[in-house]
């Protein structure tokens, strides 16, 4: 994983954008749209994994898109550009929440279904709902691990967790979750 | 298991996360994804462009009052009277030539309130903002309309100012408005009207469980369908226009982007 701000390339835009997350954060609160699509870059994984260990995945781009619209829109307020990530996650977590408290009817629609269903994709959101089974303390480290691929302590710093939490609800959620997959701790299946 | 590569995917392997990372990968973010459904570039860039054009069309005025007062042929009668052509051009727009500080700022409706505990500002910063004012929200149409003629009244311009109006659906900008609707809010629109078009698949004999996919433009400041046409093969067909016909009965929730396209397949009966 790249830190942010180093993510970009190619148009000079994005090189202009090369420089620590809180110069990015200052210039974004300064409306500086390259350095906030910088931002975008560097912490959407991590947006989109809280919000995908919370909601049906039909809804997760919105609401990935919702969470960076608020965060634009609400950057000037931020005080601390160094609290950025967990100011972030914090938005995430309670779009995801609201989302999740509206009823929403859940008709599937013909241009809204997913146009491939392979077994590996079916397989993928059978463990995904697996994950969401889990305490909740667990969901976030595991989805942010395993789905988004991101480093323990990147998801520490990019969430603002303290290391040791995450690393415990890590080892933990992936224990139970394999016990749930009945899958023994070498990887192996039983 | 190797607890080393659970905390830093740069370790070794251990095959059992490995495996799960292999399975869950594909429900990852898409890096690749383009951010074009993430507004901000838009946000600004929208209000910005009435701005553009009214100082273009501000300066183009001024010159022509300029060259009138200089060619008449009394100089001395300073006061030029110039109200008289302005009537008509009030209604389009009054002067968002001040709106340029407050497209940023403006976005008082967020029920949900940012996260961070310190700030209360919110809605100070957002509530005075003049933008709406100059926006001309439709429904207070006959409003501004009275109180900011005065002041800015343009003169012989109404036609440049009606084009900038016809090019870009300017009066319609809300700022309170989401900048698109959410999916969610997609399907709650089209769910009503979903009956309605599948009839049209009875009516015209379609093949039960066959698809007719539906183009539309929503235009956001009224949230109405502005164009809907039904892709090939049934373009031209009366099963295409019944379905057609129904999707332009859809109404969503206002926002505030430009006219937003989307595609659509009913499934007949």
């Amino acid at each position: 994983m790249s830190s942010p701000g180093t993510t970009s390339s190619g148009s000079s835009d994005r090189a202009r954008v090369s420089s620590t997350p809180v110069d990015l954060v200052e210039r974004a609160k300064a409306r500086d749209r390259a350095a906030f699509t910088a931002l975008y870059r560097a912490y959407g994984r991590m947006v989109h994994g809280i919000v995908l260990a919370r909601v049906e995945r039909d809804s997760v781009a919105d609401l990935v898109q919702d969470v960076f619209e608020l965060a634009w829109r609400q950057l000037p307020q931020l005080e601390q550009p160094e609290a950025f990530g967990s100011w972030l996650a914090t938005i995430a977590r309670r779009r995801a929440a609201a989302r999740r408290a509206r009823p929403v009817a859940s008709e599937p629609l013909p241009e809204l279904r997913d146009p491939v269903s392979t077994t590996s994709h079916v397989e993928a959101r059978a463990i995904l709902r697996l994950i969401r089974s889990l305490p909740e303390a667990y969901r976030e480290p595991l989805v942010l691990r395993l789905v988004e691929g991101m480093s323990g302590p990147e998801i520490a710093a990019r969430t603002g967790l303290t290391a040791g939490s995450v690393r415990v609800n890590l080892h933990r959620g992936t224990k139970l979750l394999r016990r749930k997959l009945g899958r023994d701790d070498q990887g192996g299946r039983r | 298991m190797s607890k080393d590569y659970l905390w830093d995917p740069s370790a070794e392997p251990d095959d059992g996360v490995k495996e799960l990372e292999d399975q869950l990968r594909e429900l990852g973010f898409d890096h690749d994804a383009p951010p074009d459904p993430f507004e901000w570039e838009t946000m600004k860039s929208t209000p910005t462009l009435p701005a553009k054009w009214f100082l273009v069309v501000a300066i183009g005025a001024a010159t022509v009052l300029v060259a009138w007062l200089l060619g008449r042929p009394a100089p001395d009668v300073k006061v030029p009277h110039v109200p008289p052509v302005a009537a008509p051009v009030r209604r389009v727009q009054p002067p968002p030539a001040s709106q340029e500080p407050s497209p940023a700022i403006v976005e008082p409706d967020l029920d949900e309130a940012p996260p961070e505990p310190k700030q209360t500002p919110a809605r100070p910063r957002a509530t005075p903002a003049p933008a709406p004012k100059d926006r001309l929200p439709p429904k207070h149409e006959p409003e501004p309309a009275d109180t900011a003629e005065p002041e800015s009244a343009p003169t012989a311009n109404d036609g440049a100012v009606s084009v900038e109006c016809i090019l870009e659906p300017c009066p319609t900008i809300d700022e309170s408005l989401p900048p698109r609707p959410s999916r969610q809010q997609i399907r709650a629109a089209l769910r009503p009207i979903i009956d309605r078009a599948r009839a049209c698949g009875s009516e015209h004999d379609a093949a039960s469980g066959s698809l007719v996919r539906v183009r539309m433009t929503i235009e956001g400041g009224t949230g109405h369908v502005q164009k809907a046409h039904a892709d090939a093969p049934h373009t031209d067909t009366l099963l295409g226009r019944c379905v057609a016909e129904a999707v332009l009965e859809a109404r969503f929730p206002r926002f505030r982007g430009r006219p937003m396209g989307l595609q659509y397949s009913f499934r007949m009966p």
